[in-house]
């Protein structure tokens, strides 16, 4: 198996799967539209400098459709333009878990027939992080996007240490609780200190002896599962996860190592 | 940018492939010092050299590798060029990517968010991407792949800096991926790769010193020797987390061991710096299991304590990608230098610009 099967993809009549280009007015046009804000006020100087700067990101034909004064010598501009360059469907690979939409009332009631037992989750926010409303959102009873959070999931007991929890304390809490499962959330900032700090964890984890008997997940707008794998852990979650997401992906596989 | 004596890059070719040829070298790891330290490239290296004399090879990965291009930074990374009669293990779902041909071996039953970890056969030259490992578990389960399918020799790309690869229950010997992303300067970047190797290097215990170990790993609790002979300590994980009152109500005044089946972290190595009156021997069962900053180890080295650890950890090679990534490149000969007169005793080897490098700061380590 070299390539996807891209054929299995119900793409629109015309469109060639290893090559595939934004869409505007006609198929394979290439045509997309930007936005930027400019700290010059809006004169005929300023919109020309707005094309311009559409060229050198490799578009042809850019054009201004939109401008406005900001105010406070800003200016804003949208542009149109067509993009030069074409991806290949069939080479690209992105990991991911299991995509079915599961309830609350679902992943309780299969916890408590299949595992007989509630889940133990250790969250954090972790090393210098101290962005917490990630976790937040994904473990706090009030949950996120209309839906709850792990707390109030009856068959969870879960736990959120909070922020710039160091990772020799999340481990002793770990170790102590006997977690099924870790969540780490990460924004990754500056200088990519916090992937390191991320992969400590996942070496720490092994060393201790436990790897094997937790589920070990990170989060965060920048963590997608490719780069979770890269780190060690099972699943990276980013930007717009809802709880119900991640408690059945910890479900499935709680039960699946322990059931 | 200073380039390497012409004589030096075959110097180091003739060094590396040999010593990694060495019968008792079954699995050999390449670890790096940091991301983008050069691991693939020095695999790559290894790979187009040692060939010949390895018989088959058997390629795994603790991160993802042979993509091509950073996730973060965007910049091209090297592949992994794979030849027909080649092993490698990874994730079924990786094979897409790969453009290699490849005929799938062994299934491990093993699942990631990529699909199942698998084992394959390369039939035909090309690329591929080696994805999927996250625990130990996983990687030992693909070496038992990759030898039920007859590799000879097996090599390990490293991820980051995780050592997980190098613990002496998975290969035989380590090459470090060291270069110019540790620091902005030669002597910044010699300092830290010798603090890496020193921690990999920790000392072998002594023969009574692994019946301790052995006892609390049994236990999984730390055991405690001193003058009045061995014991459990009742409050574990205070001790082995290293509160203070803990360590100083559980070793004895003057000499004793102390062996902890787990890690070794910054507050277990503060605690025994801050006792007084005592000399600690802490046992471990190797280097990967010490995760304490290597300022602190050296604190409490210098005021008598000392680490041993049950099972050595071989480094066979430095390798040194010159390419700085984020920072500036440094001077390949400089860095071997500085390398080198700090660490005496293992073959420390550059890397070359690669004249074929990406305009955007590609990785150049071309580890020779
Ligand atoms: C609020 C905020 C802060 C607050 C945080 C308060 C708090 N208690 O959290 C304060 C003011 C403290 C702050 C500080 C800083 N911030 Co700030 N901050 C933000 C802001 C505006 C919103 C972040 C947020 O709350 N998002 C909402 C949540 C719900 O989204 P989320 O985090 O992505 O989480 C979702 C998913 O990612 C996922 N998820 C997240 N974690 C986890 C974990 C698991 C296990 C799972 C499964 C899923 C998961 O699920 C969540 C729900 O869908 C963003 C900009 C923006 N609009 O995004 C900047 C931003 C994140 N901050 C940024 C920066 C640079 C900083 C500072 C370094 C600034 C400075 N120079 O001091 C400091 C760093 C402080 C520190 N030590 O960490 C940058 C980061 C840039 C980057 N990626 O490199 C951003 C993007 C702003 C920017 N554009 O520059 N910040």
């Amino acid at each position: 198996m070299k390539r996807k099967d891209v054929a299995a993809l119900a793409l629109p009549e015309g469109v060639n799967p290893h090559a595939v280009r934004p869409y505007g007015d006609a198929l394979d046009d290439g045509l997309v539209q930007v936005s930027f804000t400019l700290p010059v006020p809006l004169c005929p100087e300023s919109v020309e400098a707005a094309r311009r700067l559409g060229g050198q990101m490799g578009l042809k034909e850019p054009t201004v459709y939109h401008q406005a004064d900001l105010g406070h010598g800003f200016s804003f501009y949208i542009l149109y333009g067509k993009l030069q360059h074409a991806v290949d469907f069939g080479r690209i690979v992105v990991p991911r878990v299991s995509e079915t939409h599961v309830s609350f009332d679902e992943i309780n009631a299969r916890v408590q027939s299949v595992l007989g037992r509630r889940i133990r989750v250790v969250g954090a926010c972790t090393g210098s992080d101290a962005h917490t409303v990630g976790i937040d959102a994904i473990m706090n009873m009030k949950g996120y996007d209309g839906e709850y959070g792990l707390e109030r999931y009856p068959q969870f007991d879960a736990r959120n240490l909070g922020s710039q929890v160091p990772n020799e304390v999340l481990l002793r809490q770990i170790v102590e609780l006997d977690a099924d499962a870790v969540l780490v959330s990460q924004v990754v900032t500056q200088r990519d200190v916090h992937l390191d700090n991320l992969a400590e964890l996942a070496d720490m984890i092994e060393a201790q002896g436990i790897r094997e008997r937790i589920v070990l997940v990170c989060g965060g707008p920048r963590i997608t599962h490719e780069v979770a794998l890269e780190l060690g852990y099972d699943a990276g979650f980013g930007a717009g996860t809802r709880p119900s997401q991640v408690a059945s992906f910890l479900a499935d596989e709680v039960i699946r190592r322990k059931a | 940018m200073s380039r390497i004596p012409p004589a030096f890059p075959g110097r180091i070719v003739q060094r590396l492939g040999p010593l990694i040829a060495a019968d008792d070298l079954r699995v050999v790891a390449v670890v790096g010092t940091s991301k983008n330290a050069g691991k693939t490239t020095t695999l790559n290296r290894i790979l187009e050299r040692g060939r010949a004399l390895f018989g088959p090879v058997g390629l795994v990965s603790i991160g993802v590798d042979g993509e091509e291009a950073d996730f973060w930074l965007g910049h091209a990374k090297p592949r992994i060029r794979v030849r027909p009669g080649d092993r490698f293990a990874t994730a079924e779902g990786a094979l897409s990517a790969a453009t290699a041909d490849v005929a799938i071996g062994v299934r491990t039953g093993r699942s990631s968010v990529l699909g199942e970890l698998v084992v394959a056969t390369v039939t035909g030259s090309g690329a591929v991407l080696l994805a999927g490992v996250r625990a130990k578990a996983d990687l030992r389960a693909l070496i038992d792949g990759l030898w039920s399918m007859g590799a000879g020799k097996i090599l390990i790309d490293g991820s980051y800096q995780r050592t997980m690869a190098a613990a002496p229950d998975v290969s035989d010997g380590v090459v470090v991926a060291t270069g110019a992303v540790l620091g902005p300067t030669v002597e910044r970047v010699a300092e830290r790769t010798e603090a890496f190797v020193a921690r990999l290097r920790l000392p072998v215990m002594a023969p009574n010193d692994v019946a301790l170990l052995a006892r609390a790993t049994h236990e999984n609790l730390p055991w405690v020797a001193g003058a009045d002979g061995p014991g459990p300590c009742l409050q574990a994980l205070d001790t082995a987390f290293g509160t203070p009152a803990a360590l100083s109500m559980v070793l004895p005044p003057g000499d004793s061991a102390l062996a902890v089946p787990g890690v070794v972290t910054d507050s277990l190595i503060d605690g025994l710096v801050d006792l007084r009156g005592r000399s600690v021997r802490l046992l471990v069962s190797d280097a990967t299991r010490v995760f304490a900053s290597w300022d602190r180890v050296a604190r409490f080295l210098e005021r008598g304590g000392s680490i041993r650890v049950q099972h050595p950890i071989r480094v066979l090679a430095i390798t040194v990608n010159p390419a700085g990534i984020v920072g500036p490149d440094l001077p390949a000969d400089r860095l071997v230098d500085a390398i080198g007169a700090r660490i005496g005793d293992v073959p420390v080897m550059a890397g070359q610009l690669d004249p074929d490098a990406a305009p955007n700061g590609g990785l150049r380590g071309d580890v020779g």
